[in-house]
C-alpha cells in the first residue's frame, strides 16, 4: 500500500511538469522545420527572378514598336504571369504551414532558448545548403 | 490506524500537488471591475492574437490591399477590438470621443455580467468581415467564421448562456458603431479602386512617372485627405520640402541620386538581403504594415500579455499605422517626386536596374520608414523603459524563407527598414530619415496624447 501511494504521489509530480523544456525542442519536428524553410527560400529566389523577368519584360514590351516583337514579348510576359500565380499560391499555403509549426517550437518566453533554437535552425539550414 | 492516515496524507498532497500545477490562478478570475464580471486581464490573449494572425493571411490574399488599405483595415480592427474590452480594464477610457469620427460606441448595461472575451472575439470577427467584405473570398470568410466558432467554443465553456449572449450582443453592437465611423473616413470599400480614379497628376519637371508600365496610375492619390484617428497626426507632421529638384550634373538633386547610384552598384549580399527581408510586398506579404504587427504578435506572446495588453497594444499600432499611412500619402502627393530608377535612367545611367522594382507611388517621403517609426514608438512605449531596448529577433519572416533577424534596440530595427529602401534603390536617402521622423512623431502622440490605461498586464 505505502509503494502503492508513493507512485500515486510520484505520478501526479511527474504529471505536473511541462510535457517537454522549451528548450528541448524536438529535433525531428526541427529538422521538418528546416526542410520548409529551405522550400520557402526557394520559392522566394524564384519569385524574385520570376519578378524581374516580368518587370524587364513591361519595360522591353513599353519601349518595343515593332508589333512582330511586341506580340512575342506579350506572350512571354503573358507565361510570366501564370507562372507569378502558381508561385503565389504555393508560397502563400506554404508560408501558412511554416508560421504555424514555427508557433508551435518556438520558446517564445525563455531568451535564452530562443537563441539556442535560432542557433539551431541556422545550424541545420546551412548543412542543407540552404543559403538565406 | 497508521495506514488510514498515511493514506489521507497521501491523498491530500497530491490534491495540493494538483491544484499547484493549474496554469491559471483563480486569483486572477476574482478580479473585476463591476464586480460582476471579470476583469479583461483575466482572459488569456490567444484568440486576439490569432485574429491579428488571420489578418496578415486575409490581406495578401484579398484583392485591392495594397499597403494603404492594409493599414487601414487593421486600423478600425484594433480600435473596435479594444472598445469591446474597455470597461473590462481599471481605469481605461473609451477611445470613442478621444478619436475623431469615433462617437456612440455602446457601453454596457450596468450591474450586468459580460465575459469579454466573448465580447472581444465577436466584435473582431465582425470587423474583419466588415473591412475586407465585398472582396472577402469565401475560403477567407470560412475562416473568419470558423475562428470565431472555436473561440465561442472554449471561451463559452462554463459560462452562463445568457452572458455569452449579452456579450456576443455587445461586441457586435461595438463593432457596428465603430464601422459605421469608418464609412465616413473617406476610404470606405477603397479595396475596391485602389487608385482612386480619375486622378491627374501635376504637370511639373519632377513629377512621378510610372515605374512600371504595367501599373501607370499611382495608388491611392487622395489617401491623404482621409480622416485620420487623431488630427495632430496629419496637422503636425508636414514634411520639410525635399530638395530642390534639379537635372544639372553636381547639384544637390543630382548628388541624391547618384547616391542611390552607387549604393545600388555597390550593395553587399548583407544588404541585398536586408533590402528583400524588408519588401513587404503585397499580394505576396501582407504589406509593411502587417509585418509590424507580425511583430507585435510575437512580442506579446513573448510577454505573456493577457487580453488587456494585448488589446491595448493593437488598438495603439492600430492607430498609429492607420494615420502614419494617411499622413505619408498626403506628403508623396503634395510633392509628387520622381522616383530614383526615373531620374537615374534619365539623368545618369539609362540601364540601371533597382534591386526589387519600385512601388507604383511618388518617392517622398517612405512608406517603410513612416510606418516603421510608428509602430517603433509603440513597441518602445509598451516593452522597453522608453529606451527602445529590447533583445528581439524577428522570427516573422521564416514563413517567406529569410532567416530570423536579430536587433538589440527597436530603433535599430526601425532604422534597418529604412535604410532597405536606399540599398534597393527604391527612395532617396531624405525620404527615409524625414519619414522615420515623422513617423516616430506619429506613434509618440498617440502614446502621449491619448488616454491609455497604465499599470497594463
Amino acid at each position: 500500500m505505502k509503494y502503492f501511494l508513493f507512485i500515486l504521489v510520484f505520478a501526479g509530480v511527474c504529471s505536473c511538469k511541462t510535457k517537454s523544456s522549451p528548450a528541448q525542442v524536438n529535433k525531428a519536428k526541427l529538422e521538418q522545420l528546416a526542410d520548409r524553410s529551405c522550400r520557402a527560400t526557394s520559392i522566394r529566389e524564384q519569385r524574385y527572378a520570376l519578378a524581374d523577368k516580368i518587370r524587364f519584360t513591361q519595360d522591353s514590351l513599353s519601349k518595343t514598336k515593332n508589333r512582330a516583337g511586341s506580340q512575342s514579348l506579350q506572350s512571354r510576359l503573358n507565361g510570366y504571369l501564370k507562372q507569378k500565380e502558381i508561385l503565389l499560391k504555393t508560397s502563400l499555403a506554404l508560408a501558412d504551414t511554416i508560421r504555424m509549426q514555427l508557433d508551435s517550437l518556438l520558446p517564445y518566453s525563455d531568451k535564452a532558448a530562443q537563441k539556442r533554437f535560432t542557433a539551431s535552425l541556422d545550424s541545420i539550414l546551412k548543412s542543407k545548403g540552404c543559403d538565406r | 490506524m497508521k495506514k488510514q492516515y498515511f493514506h489521507a496524507a497521501s491523498v491530500i498532497l497530491l490534491f495540493v500537488f494538483i491544484v499547484s500545477c493549474r496554469k491559471e490562478s483563480s486569483n486572477s478570475n476574482r478580479l473585476t471591475v463591476s464586480g460582476l464580471s471579470r476583469a479583461t486581464r483575466s482572459y488569456s490573449s490567444d484568440q486576439i492574437r490569432n485574429y491579428f494572425t488571420l489578418m496578415c493571411t486575409i490581406t495578401k490574399s484579398t484583392k485591392g490591399f495594397y499597403p494603404t488599405q492594409a493599414a487601414r483595415a487593421y486600423g478600425y480592427v484594433g480600435v473596435a477590438a479594444y472598445e469591446a474590452v474597455v470597461n473590462g480594464i481599471p481605469g481605461a477610457l473609451s477611445l470613442s470621443g478621444q478619436l475623431n469620427g469615433i462617437s456612440g460606441v455602446p457601453k454596457p448595461t450596468a450591474n450586468v455580467e459580460y465575459n469579454w472575451a466573448v465580447s472581444s472575439n465577436a466584435a473582431i470577427a465582425d470587423m474583419m468581415r466588415d473591412m475586407f467584405d465585398v472582396n472577402l473570398t469565401v475560403a477567407n470568410r470560412a475562416k473568419i467564421d470558423s475562428t470565431e466558432a472555436a473561440n465561442l467554443a472554449v471561451l463559452s465553456a462554463g459560462v452562463s448562456t445568457d452572458v455569452v449572449s449579452r456579450s456576443v450582443q455587445y461586441g457586435k453592437a461595438v463593432t457596428a458603431a465603430v464601422y459605421q465611423a469608418s464609412t465616413s473616413d473617406g476610404a470606405h470599400q477603397s479595396y475596391l479602386d485602389p487608385f482612386q480614379l480619375p486622378y491627374t497628376l501635376p504637370s511639373v519637371d519632377y513629377c512621378w512617372e510610372p515605374t512600371n508600365p504595367a501599373a501607370p496610375n499611382p495608388v491611392s492619390p487622395k489617401w491623404g485627405s482621409n480622416r485620420p484617428f487623431m488630427t495632430v497626426n496629419i496637422s503636425n507632421t508636414n514634411p520639410v520640402a525635399p530638395t530642390t529638384y534639379s537635372t544639372t550634373a553636381g547639384s544637390d538633386f543630382y548628388k541624391l541620386a547618384l547616391d542611390v547610384y552607387h549604393q545600388v552598384k555597390n550593395n553587399t549580399a548583407d544588404q541585398v538581403a536586408i533590402v528583400k527581408y524588408w519588401a513587404d510586398d503585397p499580394f505576396n506579404t501582407c504589406t509593411p504594415a502587417g509585418h509590424t504587427f507580425n511583430i507585435m504578435n510575437q512580442l506579446l506572446k513573448e510577454n505573456n500579455a493577457t487580453l488587456e495588453k494585448a488589446s491595448v497594444a493593437y488598438a495603439k499600432l492600430s492607430i498609429a499605422e492607420n494615420d502614419a499611412f494617411i499622413s505619408c500619402w498626403k506628403g508623396k502627393y503634395q510633392y509628387v517626386l520622381i522616383r530614383p530608377v526615373t531620374y537615374i535612367q534619365k539623368n545618369i545611367d539609362a540601364n540601371f536596374k533597382t534591386v526589387i522594382g519600385t512601388p507604383p507611388f511618388p518617392a517622398y517621403t517612405s512608406g517603410h520608414s513612416y510606418e516603421s517609426g510608428a509602430g517603433t514608438m509603440i513597441f518602445t512605449d509598451l516593452f522597453t523603459d522608453g529606451s527602445g531596448k529590447y533583445d528581439f529577433t524577428d522570427y516573422s519572416q521564416i514563413q517567406y524563407g529569410y532567416s530570423a533577424r536579430h536587433y538589440a534596440n527597436f530603433n535599430d530595427m526601425a532604422q534597418e527598414c529604412a535604410d532597405s529602401r536606399f540599398y534597393g534603390g527604391i527612395h532617396y536617402n531624405p525620404d527615409n530619415t524625414e519619414g522615420l521622423r515623422l513617423g516616430r512623431m506619429i506613434g509618440d502622440n498617440i502614446n502621449k496624447m491619448l488616454v491609455w490605461p497604465t499599470n497594463i498586464k
